[in-house]
């Protein structure tokens, strides 16, 4: 029940006043964080795993919040259906969590979807908007549809509505498994169904995109966990298909993200190729494999948030930054030590090079490798890496190397110091990394 | 004692970071400070090793379950990154006008990483310090490096990151095949042939590469040319060296029998690098450039000197060549060191890499080319030299193994002191190039330059200190890389 207390929330910032006035705004910030905090604390106390996706869930709409407020103030803009769908986000979220049959647990899922289709509405920007939307709607249909069937295969096979604890293996099921991976692919912008993620990064803000970027896709790996048995029934079927779409996640994700200097689209490439990480842990087949995939969902979350704080909280000529050049100036901004170890940290992160947590991560999903068959797919997965040392490192060098010609301008520095914040809490999270399966 | 050594590569690290980046007088007295705190601890570290028991002293293990131990091997390597950092550090102060802070905190943070990869008997520590090495060299390439220096990063990150990829697959593997990753357990597995060859190729690619052994060096004479000269200062004398350390520890005693199965590969690829690669070494313009070529050559030795006793040979001659290989490591790295701390000096006062721009370097920088001329002997492993030890003990124990061999590698010697002497008397003898202002060295360099120059001569007049403790170590681990299991 308390967990309703967050679509109050959101009808009362629905129904608050302009929020350009000071007041209102502190108002609908307020209203915002309470709420959040209220549900973290309403929600945990669960399962282990749980208790920490929603502290993870939660953490990230804080974080949201904070690159939202600043960001709304520097360019005065309505916060108040941002935060709204994020509350939206995080009520689907926790449906999705404690949901005990199919019905709370594909509503909660499309709550998820239908708030990050909520939030792109709070600016519209341009042709962008339209065009980011429209797709946006469009591919969601189509996932949800595909889970949708993939539900009904289930009910029909067990003859039951709640969340499937032993299932037979059969046609059914083997179509069902065929179906959630296809709903999967789309959803969480992995290949050969990715080709949207380039477009509503570019058409999104820095704060949706922070939780955008993220939310979705945990929310799927956390879904896949709950309703593994169906994946069990058909192992070797399963583990075929994951490590093909793995496979294909990487080669194609990094080749296209090597292809941009623009920012927005060179991360939504790099994002889905990171995506392939998670389908090559589930490819695994075991508890430990699927715990794996949400341990590197954490990773990466924390790594994309620093990410987007320092990007919301960087400008090039009174405009966000867009290119990989106009990163040059950040080495004459001010307080750079921050911005420069929270760069190096994120990008070494998604890099997967040690000692940070990316790393340790992807070890542990290669000491899971059970078979040669799945080495070799790991295998694959670290030599496609070498094309991601190019486009990040080209990152680095931008940032650190170049010292002339663009001017970049740091907008709020509370930002980059919560970015500092996170990147020692990413670099602290690879102290222990054999065990990283573990900590979930 | 390893405790304090983790303990001061934390504190080098974390205090240089600290310091205020335009008080360069501040970081000068830091650097120094930890020279001679890194002096105090290598003094420490060889009055309390005993250095006639073979295996590991100074155990420690960490509250993490992480096991630490040296022996007579890696205490040598410990004590090799300590003076050259030292050394370094001191010389980037000099040859470093912008960003010296940063520079410092890099070189350290390396320092940090090769003593934990030294240090450690777990084999993901060991690998998490060798690929976490590749970020911080690309940063110093990078940041200080030459006109082509971006080139030059990304070869570096390629190479470091692929060549480590199968290492990383196979540690993977046998970590959870083993449920272990401590050296003691690794060595004693008695894994299948066919397990054992995947294993010792995946770790053989990496290690080729962190040592630049043919043919997996194609990466060192661009990383060298362009890279600045503190960072071809630490990487030819101690991050190289990480190559053979590595295959010495978790290559050889983990998968010996696969070992012995490509010993013939490798000893053929070595004898090959020697006899060609002098040739492309002597054929080159540019200083810098000569001198990685001249590293890969001399790194040929090193893989003799591990693959030489699977192919023969008396136990004896097998643990001798254990000694040669550990011995022509450390002399290189004195060498090496030696060579390239002297190109930085010529380089930062007369600007240019190509040797047909210099000449007569003898009259304009006495006190240099004193030095420099013992560097070139030693790398040419003249007797008199810690190298002419490891050569001669390598060349002794092969003649007993294949007297053909032996001829073939005797005869290849003379292709070290050719181009060596080549470059000598190019760069210091002749007309004289670039003025003939004289430019003497300053008192931190020519103390460098003689300290150098008399351990060289030190150990290769007197290599009974030096031998008494590698031997005993020799003997320690002579049964884990000979011993007979898995033989096909």
């Amino acid at each position: 029940m308390m967990k309703y207390l967050l679509l109050v929330g959101m009808i009362v910032l629905m129904a608050l006043d302009d929020p350009r006035g000071r007041t209102a705004r502190w108002m609908a910030e307020a209203v915002f964080f309470c709420a959040v905090f209220f549900w973290i604390y309403a929600m945990g106390g669960a399962e282990p795993l749980l208790a920490r996706a929603v502290w993870m869930a939660g953490g990230m709409m804080v974080l949201s919040g904070v690159i939202a407020r600043s960001w709304f103030k520097e360019y005065h803009l309505m916060p108040n259906f941002f935060f709204a769908s994020q509350l939206l986000a995080l009520f689907g979220f926790g449906n999705v969590l404690l949901a005990r049959d199919w019905i709370e647990l594909y509503v909660g899922l499309e709550l998820v979807s239908w708030s990050m289709l909520f939030a792109l509405w709070v600016r519209p920007r341009d042709s962008l908007l339209w065009d980011c939307a429209f797709k946006y709607l469009m591919i969601h249909a189509v996932g949800s549809l595909l889970l949708l069937l993939s539900a009904c295969a289930i009910v029909l096979s067990t003859q039951s509505l709640l969340l499937p604890v032993d299932v037979p293996s059969s046609a059914l099921v083997a179509t069902a498994v065929l179906l959630w991976l296809w709903g999967a692919c789309i959803k969480m912008g992995v290949a050969p169904t990715h080709l949207y993620m380039a477009d509503i990064y570019e058409g999104s803000q820095p704060p949706l995109l922070g939780a955008f970027g993220v939310m979705t896709r945990l929310t799927w790996v956390l879904l896949a966990w709950r309703v593994r048995p169906i994946f069990y029934a058909h192992a070797e079927l399963w583990m075929w298909l994951c490590a093909m779409c793995a496979v294909s996640t990487w080669v194609l994700g990094h080749f296209q993200a090597l292809a941009h200097t623009r920012l927005a689209r060179l991360m939504a490439y790099a994002g889905s190729a990171q995506m392939g990480w998670v389908l090559f842990a589930w490819s695994l087949g075991t508890d430990h494999g699927f715990r794996l995939a949400i341990a590197f969902l954490y990773v990466y979350a924390l790594a994309w948030f620093v990410w987007i704080t320092l990007m919301a909280h960087l400008s090039y000529q009174h405009r966000e930054l867009r290119w990989m050049e106009e990163l040059s100036g950040l080495m004459q901004a001010p307080r750079r030590a921050v911005l420069i170890v929270a760069l190096i940290t994120c990008i070494g992160v998604m890099m997967g090079v040690p000692p940070f947590a990316g790393f340790g991560v992807r070890f542990a999903m290669l000491m899971e490798a059970h078979s040669p068959f799945l080495l070799s797919v790991g295998a694959v997965g670290m030599l496609t890496h070498g094309v991601a040392l190019l486009y990040y490192s080209k990152i680095l060098y931008h940032a650190m190397m170049r010292m002339h010609y663009y001017e970049v301008t740091v907008l709020d520095l509370r930002g980059p110091y919560v970015a500092l914040l996170l990147s020692v809490g990413l670099v602290a999270l690879s102290y222990d990394p054999c065990y990283v399966g573990g900590w979930v | 004692m390893i405790f304090s050594l983790l303990l001061y590569a934390f504190f080098s690290c974390v205090g240089c970071a600290c310091l205020p980046p335009k008080k360069r007088l501040w970081i000068r007295y830091w650097v120094w400070v930890l020279a001679i705190v890194a002096l105090y601890l290598s003094w420490l570290l060889w009055d309390m090793f005993d250095e006639d028991l073979g295996g590991f002293q100074f155990d420690y293990q960490s509250s993490w379950g992480s096991d630490w131990a040296l022996d007579g091997y890696s205490i040598w390597f410990v004590m090799l990154t300590l003076w050259m950092t030292s050394m370094t550090a001191v010389m980037a102060e000099e040859w470093v006008p912008k960003g010296l802070k940063e520079h410092l905190v890099l070189l350290y943070l390396i320092q940090a990483l090769v003593l934990v990869a030294f240090c450690t008997l777990n084999a993901f520590v060991f690998l998490l310090a060798l690929q976490a090495i590749i970020l911080p060299m690309y940063f110093w390439l990078v940041g200080w490096g030459g006109e082509a220096r971006r080139d030059a990063g990304t070869l570096w990150l390629i190479y470091g990151f692929m060549g480590s990829l199968g290492m990383s697959l196979a540690f993977a593997w046998l970590g959870r095949e083993l449920d272990s990753f401590l050296w003691l357990d690794w060595v004693s597995w008695q894994g299948s042939l066919q397990a054992q060859q995947a294993y010792f190729i995946a770790v053989s690619l990496a290690m080729m590469v962190q040592l630049a052994a043919v043919p997996c060096h194609l990466w060192l004479p661009s990383v060298h040319t362009q890279a600045p000269s503190t960072a071809s200062v630490l990487l030819a004398s101690v991050v190289l060296k990480l190559g053979g350390y590595g295959w010495l520890r978790w290559g050889l005693p983990v998968a010996p029998a696969a070992a012995r199965l490509w010993a013939p590969i490798f000893v053929g690829s070595a004898v090959l690098a020697l006899l060609v690669f002098a040739f492309i070494t002597l054929v080159q313009k540019d200083m810098k450039r000569l001198m990685a070529y001249a590293s890969i050559h001399h790194v040929a030795w090193v893989v003799l000197a591990l693959f030489i006793p699977y192919l023969g040979g008396l136990p004896m001659d097998a643990v001798v060549m254990l000694d040669a290989a550990m011995v022509i490591m450390f002399a290189d790295g004195l060498s090496a060191a030696g060579l390239f701390l002297s190109f930085g000096m010529i380089y930062h006062r007369m600007h240019r890499r190509e040797i047909a721009l210099y000449g007569g370097l003898a009259s304009t920088m006495p006190f240099l080319s004193f030095w420099f001329v013992i560097y070139v002997f030693a790398h040419a492993a003249w007797p008199g030299t810690l190298n002419f030890v490891g050569v001669w003990m390598l060349l002794m124990s092969t003649i007993r193994v294949s007297w053909k061999l032996a001829l073939v590698m005797g005869t290849a010697l003379m292709g070290s002191a050719a181009y060596m002497l080549w470059m000598y008397r190019c760069v210091f003898w002749g007309p004289v190039r670039g003025g003939r202002k004289v430019m003497e060295l300053r008192l931190a360099e020519m103390l460098f330059l003689s300290l150098l120059s008399v351990a060289i001569l030190f150990f290769g007049f007197y290599p009974r200190r030096f031998l008494r403790s590698i031997h005993s170590n020799s003997l320690y681990v002579y049964p884990y890389l000979y011993a007979s299991k898995g033989r096909p």
